[in-house]
């Protein structure tokens, strides 16, 4: 009988690192430790040895029991790294397939070139206002300067709804609106908006575009004030190595008036095509506040000074990136807008 | 204005100054110079004798020419049907270029060698209304003497480069060649030159009958001359005039419009033998008629100042003469008028008449009434130069007031505060000086005397420009306002910043469209249209499309969808925030309004086989998303009221509280069948009540410890019910146990009555201490029971 379990031992490590899977593997196992089992027949013979005899198969048999769980075992966890090697093999994707597509928008790039904006202004005491599109005369006109039948008049073509009211023609309205408010109070704001003006739309001119107003009234703002504030937005609008100029012009609003010049970002002001070989771009307009416009809205001019520019949004935005169409703005192509 | 160099040069010593030198200091310190051109322009031209000219033999309209050029003799081919030998001719040597680029090449014309080219006015690139009417088909010749082989345009007198200054309205100063010539001195710190005429001496003396009615002709001056030849003009006048831009016509026009260049002065001359020796200014009575110059008849009115025989009017002051006192070839005696009349009066009636004219430009910017007597002098001196004019001793004339210097009060420090820099009272006395202002100084302040010329000089502030920018931008420092202010956004503007980044977030793009739509559109998607609300209407819109201020945003956002779906691009994400607008009972509202539209695919995976379809409840879910973001609570209702651009069961109207502020839902079919639309959902919202609220700073609540637990109830109702009844219902069960509810699953079909739904709704039970199994059956049976009562809604067998 010993013979026979240590014949079956040798046979069973052949058997059981035969087996393939963890059926197969079980099948094996009952094969040698089930209730149908050669060891069932040994167990049965067992009543017939003696004591002695009883303690020694008996220990031979838990021996060999023993050694198949092991082996099983062993088996068991080799057949499961086999299985997970094989998974592996069939879970290969081409991670060269394109993701899954997750809806993507863009903030137009007028409202990005604000917030741009907005934030430089934001960093240096300035606040936000806003004003209404469908303005007074009074304010839009007369409260900047412009009486009725001031010759600069001509230069504003207006959407008028009544002899009164018009859609504003620029953003320096809010000007006038915000000394009201601040009454007497010293004021820091950027007003941007959009704004008005009786044009026939093409690649350079738009009958809607935006504005964004500066206005600082305190005591001694000078024009070096104006020019520094001026620089650091287009230095950071534009890049640090920008560089502004002032030329003479004329504002009803302002006195004195200037045009800003950057130096232009495509050559670095050694002249191009970009700014017709003068190094120079323009790209707003400012000065000093009127005296009447102070007057007007309840400052005294000999107290208070204040500077006061207007951006344009779109030009702003055209020169930065070299849009050539101002009409692209309005009409908003997703393909135009998710460039920037 | 159009300024020829030479001419200037002529006015104020700009000797050894480059021209880019000039083009860049004028514009940094006077004016910006928007352009610098040529009235001809060429290289390797010059004057050439014709010695011969034979046809062509093998051709019917070709010449061929000897043409002497100084330093050789050569054989040029020219088509021109006026060329004769003994002309002096503009020829366009080998390797000359002219105007657009064209290189002159050694060539071959029918079998004959040309060496060069016989140019016209056209050629050398002169404008057709400039080319007299004898050499308009033709080569141009010298009728004067001139030098064979000499630079050509230097002969015609027009080689000299014109700077096109850009003039703001104010610097009416700068409308005349003195006037800029003043700007150069004070730019450059150059000399001024003496003007080139004499005084001249009356050979008869008249009178004119001279009566001004009203006060808003200012100065007149009236002189009358006899005895006029009236002919072309010499050379050198034609082409100061081409380069100015105005045509010549005769000597006597041409002098009138010298004098008006020069001087900025513009001058009227009647023909003496028709208007009498009577004239009178008054104001034109209503309806009153007068033919002009152009042959028109015009009818003016109170307004409009009118110049008079002493019966009926015979020029509009300052605008046009009158066609009946027109000087012709055949004048032979002429009243010049030197006048100056109320600016604003002029431009009212040039531009009522639509007649603008460099007379009318100069006289409503105002002019320099101090010049008017030398402008009269220096006009008769011409005239009699070069018309043979014989001229009256006597000067009719009448002025109010003779303009004088004005003075103004200013300070070194006020100046220096201004620009932000310390000056010296010397570097502004300087500047001063360049610019010839009077300047008497007492210390600090100064008084500043101003001198007719400049109107747009008033105030100190002015004063602050002039020396601003003739001491030089360029050295001012970059300062900062010192002031310290607080800044930064307000609730509404961060929040509508919010607003919009998140719907980004969500896959949104921003859009940004006209605000002025027609009328027709302006009429669609009007569910949030206060009452009584009316469109605001242009008085004179550009166009019908763009009449009227928009009411709803949605027209605009669909003509987007169009103008995408015409590119073949189906899928749109689109949003746009921006004001409409409306006036209620003579008031003018502007609303901040939000739109959204979604049509066809959301997103898609198409290798996966994964596309996202928009309908109702991505576009709800997308709102949702968005107004949680800003802590805001929004109901919906169904539609409840009729809309032609909204489906009836597919839309819902979006409510803040009990207040109506949006609505989304699908196009309606009728609607997107007319528009040309597919699939497509959209919304509108308010905005203003939205992102003012102000939100309370949040207040920690310590997270459960122990996990919520969730039962799953499905019900069966009738179908009408609305699912956001239901789950209100339960929430208003409890309100300290029940932290969501979920609806997981819509059910019609088998197993459920026709007029009847399932939902399943899962409910979650959150505490801070465990939750046993009776006190939760005992919500859930409350629940039940609430819903049965109100909606006969029972649990699903």
């Amino acid at each position: 009988m010993l013979q026979k379990l240590m014949e079956m031992k040798e046979n069973a490590k052949e058997k059981i690192s035969e087996a393939k899977s963890i059926q197969e593997l079980n099948e094996t196992k009952a094969m040698y430790l089930g209730k149908k089992s050669p060891l069932q027949a040994l167990f049965s013979q067992m009543k017939d040895l003696s004591a002695e005899g009883k303690k020694e198969l008996g220990q031979k048999i838990n021996e060999f029991k023993t050694m198949i769980e092991e082996e099983v075992n062993k088996r068991l966890v080799k057949i499961k790294e086999e299985e997970v090697e094989r998974r592996l093999k069939m879970e290969k994707i081409d991670v060269t397939l394109p993701g899954k597509e997750i809806p993507q928008g863009a903030l137009h790039i007028l409202t990005k070139t604000i917030e741009e904006m907005e934030d430089i202004f934001l960093t240096m005491g300035y606040s936000v206002v806003e004003g209404p599109e469908v303005e007074e005369d009074l304010y839009n006109f007369e409260m900047m300067n412009l009486p009725k039948n001031h010759p600069a008049r001509d230069m504003q073509d207006s959407f008028y709804i009544n002899p009164n009211n018009l859609l504003r023609t620029h953003t320096s309205p809010v000007q006038a609106r915000t000394m009201l408010k601040a009454k007497g109070e010293p004021i820091k704001v950027i007003c941007p908006g959009k704004v008005y003006r009786r044009d026939d739309d093409d690649a350079t001119h738009s009958h809607q575009f935006m504005q964004l107003e500066g206005l600082v009234v305190d005591k001694d703002i000078s024009m070096a004030d104006l020019k520094g504030t001026l620089s650091l937005l287009m230095k950071k609008m534009l890049g640090e190595n920008t560089k502004i100029r002032f030329r003479p012009s004329y504002f009803p609003f302002t006195e004195p008036s200037v045009e800003v010049d950057v130096t232009c970002f495509k050559c670095g002001g050694k002249g191009c095509s970009l700014c017709k070989g003068s190094g120079w771009i323009e790209v707003l307009g400012g000065g000093k506040v009127h005296p009447n416009v102070l007057k007007m809205a309840g400052y005294d001019p000999n107290i208070y000074t204040g500077f006061a520019f207007g951006i344009g949004i779109e030009r702003i935005a055209m020169l930065k990136h070299g849009i050539d169409d101002i009409r692209n703005f309005y009409i908003s192509d997703p393909r135009f807008l998710k460039q920037f | 204005m159009n300024v020829q160099l030479d001419w200037l040069n002529e006015l104020v010593d700009l000797s050894g100054l480059s021209l880019d030198e000039i083009v860049n200091k004028l514009s940094l310190y006077s004016t910006e110079v928007e352009g610098v051109s040529r009235v001809v322009s060429g290289t390797n031209l010059v004057i050439g004798h014709v010695l011969e000219c034979v046809d062509h033999p093998d051709s019917d309209h070709l010449h061929v020419c000897k043409v002497d050029v100084g330093s050789e003799v050569l054989q040029i081919v020219c088509g021109a049907p006026n060329v004769k030998a003994g002309q002096y001719v503009i020829v366009a040597l080998i390797d000359a270029v002219l105007p657009g680029d064209f290189k002159i090449k050694k060539s071959k014309i029918r079998g004959v060698e040309s060496f060069g080219m016989i140019c016209s006015l056209k050629e050398i690139g002169m404008e057709n209304k400039y080319i007299p009417a004898e050499f308009s088909d033709g080569i141009y010749y010298f009728k004067d003497e001139v030098k064979v082989g000499s630079p050509a345009l230097e002969a015609l007198g027009l080689a000299s480069p014109v700077l096109e200054l850009g003039l703001t309205p104010n610097r009416s100063d700068l409308l005349s060649m003195l006037g800029v010539a003043y700007e150069a001195s004070a730019c450059f710190d150059r000399k001024m030159k003496a003007l080139d005429y004499k005084k001249v001496d009356g050979d008869f003396d008249k009178a004119i009958n001279l009566k001004i009615h009203t006060p808003n002709c200012m100065t007149y001056y009236a002189r009358r001359f006899e005895g006029l030849e009236i002919k072309e003009s010499p050379r050198w006048l034609k082409t100061r005039l081409i380069s100015f831009g105005v045509r010549p016509i005769n000597n006597v026009v041409d002098i009138t419009n010298y004098i008006l260049a020069l001087f900025g002065q513009p001058l009227h001359a009647f023909d003496s033998d028709k208007l009498g020796n009577t004239i009178e200014v008054r104001m034109a009575e209503n309806g009153e008629k007068i033919v002009t110059l152009d042959n028109i008849e015009r009818t003016l009115d109170e307004n409009d100042i009118v110049i008079t025989n002493g019966k009926e009017a015979v020029a509009i002051a300052g605008v046009m003469g009158g066609l009946s006192t027109e000087i012709t070839d055949d004048t032979k005696n002429m009243t010049l008028e030197v006048a100056e009349f109320n600016p604003t009066l002029i431009r009212l009636t040039s531009q009522k008449l639509n007649l603008r004219s460099e007379s009318s430009n100069r006289f409503e910017k105002g002019i320099d009434s101090n010049r008017i007597p030398l402008a009269l002098e220096y006009a008769t001196y011409l005239l009699k130069e070069l018309c043979n004019a014989k001229v009256s001793s006597h000067i009719t004339s009448h002025y109010n007031n003779v303009a004088k210097e004005k003075e103004i009060h200013a300070s070194t420090s006020f100046i220096s505060k201004a620009l932000g820099v310390k000056l010296e009272a010397g570097e502004i006395l300087d500047v001063f000086k360049r610019l010839q202002f009077r300047v008497e100084l007492d210390k600090d302040d100064m008084k500043v005397y101003v001198p007719s010329r400049r109107l747009d000089v008033n105030i100190p502030d002015d004063l602050v420009e002039e020396v601003g920018r003739i001491y030089g931008y360029e050295k001012l420092p970059l300062t900062l306002p010192t002031g310290l202010k607080e800044g930064g956004l307000t609730n509404y503007q961060k929040r509508r910043k919010l607003l919009k980044h998140t719907l980004v977030t969500l896959g949104l793009n921003e859009v940004i469209t006209y605000s002025l739509v027609s009328h027709e559109e302006n009429e669609d998607f009007n569910l949030l249209k206060e009452e009584g609300a009316k469109p605001i209407k242009l008085m004179h819109p550009i166009s019908s499309d763009r009449e009227e201020a928009r009411m709803s945003l949605l027209p605009s956002m669909i003509n987007h969808v169009n103008y995408l779906n015409n590119r073949k691009i189906k899928d749109v994400r689109a949003f746009e925030v921006a004001r409409v607008y409306s006036e209620i009972g003579g008031k003018y509202y502007e609303d901040e309004t939000l739109s959204i539209a979604l049509a066809n695919s959301f997103a898609s995976t198409l290798w996966k086989g994964s596309v996202e379809k928009v309908d109702f409840y991505l576009l709800k879910g997308i709102v949702d998303t968005v107004f949680k973001d800003l802590n805001v609570e929004l109901t919906y209702k169904t539609l409840d009221k009729e809309s032609n651009e909204l489906h009836p069961t597919r839309t819902a109207l979006i409510y803040l509280g009990d207040k109506l502020i949006g609505y989304m839902g699908a196009i309606h079919p009728k609607y997107a069948l007319k528009h040309d639309l597919k699939d497509l959902y959209v919304a509108e919202i308010r905005l203003a009540d939205i992102l003012s609220i102000e939100l309370p700073t949040v207040i920690y609540k310590p997270i459960s410890k122990v996990p919520s637990v969730e039962r799953d109830i499905a019900l069966v109702m009738n179908k009408d019910i609305n699912a956001s009844d239901i789950v209100d219902t339960i929430k208003s069960v409890d309100n300290k146990l029940l932290s969501d509810v979920k609806i997981f699953d819509l059910y019609v079909g088998e197993n459920v009555k026709e007029d009847e739904k399932s939902l399943a709704i899962k409910l979650v039970f959150t505490s801070y201490e465990t939750l046993t199994d009776d006190v939760i059956n005992n919500k859930v049976n409350k629940i039940l029971k609430e819903l049965e009562k109100k909606y006969q809604a029972t649990l699903r067998q």
